[in-house]
C-alpha cells in the first residue's frame, strides 16, 4: 500500500452501515422539515403555539444531524469535541437568552409612547 | 504545512479520533457557531422593527424557502456519501458526489442571490428597516459561508482529481464536509427562526 493513501476500510459492511447511517439521518430531516413546512402553511396553530412547535421540530432536527452526519458521542470522536460543543452550547444560551432578556425588558420598559410619558409625568406630579 | 503532512504520513494510519487538526477545525467551527448566536439574537431582538416597511410575512415566499431547504439538505447528504467513498479510496465516487453537492450548493447560493434581488428591486433593501438589515446580515453571512465552502469544493475536487486521494486531501475533505453539515445545522435555525416563524 502507498504511504501517501489513507486506510481504506476494509470491512465492506462497515462502509454499507456508515451509508446506512446517513440515509436515515436525511430521511428523518426530511421528514422533520416537511412537518414544520406543512404545520405552517396551514395555519393550524398561532401565537406562542406555533413558536414552541417550530423551536421543538428544530432542536430535534439539531439532535438528529448531530447524531447521524457529525457521529457526535460515537466512538469515531473524541470526548473532547463533546465538551467543547457542550461549552459552546453554554456561551450561546447566554448570549441569546440573555440579550433578549435585556432588549425586551428595555422595550417594555424604557420605550413609551408619547401618550404614555404624559401620562406617567402627571402622575408624578398629581404625587407631589 | 510540510512539516504536519510527513508527520501524519509516518503515522500507520489515517486515524480519525486522533487528528488534531481535525479537533482544531472543530473548535473553529464552534466559534463560528458563536458569531451565528449574535446574529440571531439581533434579528429576535429586531424583527418586529419593520419601521412602516413589510414584515417577514408579506415578503417570504414558503415554497420558495422549502426548495432551497431540501437543496441545502440533499448537499449535506451527498456530502457525506461522498466522504464515505473518500475513505474507501473510490476516487470516481468522490468527484461524483461531490459533484451532486457542488451543484446542489450553486443552486442554493444563486436562489437566495435571487431572492435578495428581487426584494432589493422592490424597495425592499436592508436600508428599509431594522428587520430588514438584521435579516439580510443573518442570512447573507449564511450565504458567504456556503460559497467559501463551494470554491473550497472546487478547489479540492481538481487537487483530487488530479494528484488522486492523498492523506492530505482526504483530510481536507473530511474538514469541508463537516463545515458542510454545520452550514446545514446553520440553514435549519435561520428555515425556522426566520422562514417559518416569520411566515406564522
Amino acid at each position: 500500500m502507498d504511504i501517501e493513501t489513507p486506510q481504506i476500510i476494509s470491512d465492506w459492511r462497515e462502509h454499507a452501515a456508515e451509508v446506512k447511517v446517513y440515509i436515515v439521518g436525511f430521511a428523518l430531516s426530511i421528514l422533520l422539515t416537511l412537518t414544520a413546512f406543512v404545520i405552517t402553511i396551514a395555519h393550524i396553530l398561532s401565537g406562542w403555539e406555533i413558536v414552541a412547535v417550530l423551536i421543538f421540530l428544530a432542536l430535534i432536527q439539531l439532535f438528529v444531524q448531530l447524531i447521524f452526519f457529525f457521529h457526535i458521542g460515537s466512538k469515531a470522536q473524541s470526548k473532547w469535541n463533546l465538551y467543547i460543543f457542550l461549552f459552546m452550547i453554554m456561551i450561546v444560551s447566554i448570549l441569546v437568552i440573555g440579550s433578549l432578556w435585556i432588549m425586551t425588558n428595555l422595550n417594555s420598559k424604557m420605550m413609551p409612547t408619547t401618550k404614555q410619558m404624559i401620562q406617567y409625568m402627571n402622575s408624578q406630579g398629581a404625587a407631589l | 504545512m510540510e512539516d504536519i503532512d510527513t508527520q501524519i504520513q509516518e503515522a500507520p494510519k489515517y486515524d480519525k479520533t486522533d487528528d488534531t487538526i481535525v479537533f482544531g477545525f472543530w473548535i473553529y467551527l464552534m466559534t463560528d457557531c458563536v458569531l451565528f448566536a449574535a446574529l440571531f439574537a439581533v434579528y429576535a431582538v429586531l424583527h418586529n422593527n419593520t419601521f412602516g416597511g413589510p414584515s417577514g410575512s408579506q415578503i417570504f415566499s414558503p415554497h420558495y424557502v422549502l426548495i432551497e431547504t431540501l437543496a441545502l439538505l440533499s448537499s449535506s447528504f451527498t456530502c457525506g456519501i461522498g466522504l464515505i467513498s473518500a475513505y474507501n479510496m473510490q476516487k470516481n465516487r468522490v468527484i461524483g458526489w461531490f459533484s451532486v453537492t457542488f451543484l446542489l450548493g450553486v443552486s442554493f447560493v444563486i436562489m437566495e442571490i435571487v431572492e435578495f434581488a428581487h426584494l432589493i428591486n422592490v424597495g425592499n433593501s436592508f436600508k428599509r428597516s431594522a428587520f430588514l438589515s438584521s435579516y439580510f446580515t443573518l442570512v447573507g453571512t449564511h450565504g458567504l459561508h456556503v460559497t467559501v465552502g463551494l470554491i473550497g469544493m472546487l478547489i479540492l475536487m481538481i487537487r483530487i482529481y488530479t494528484k488522486g486521494l492523498t492523506k492530505s486531501s482526504v483530510r481536507r475533505l473530511t474538514l469541508l464536509s463537516l463545515f458542510w453539515h454545520f452550514l446545514d445545522i446553520i440553514w435549519i435555525f435561520i428555515f425556522t427562526i426566520v422562514y417559518m416563524m416569520g411566515i406564522a
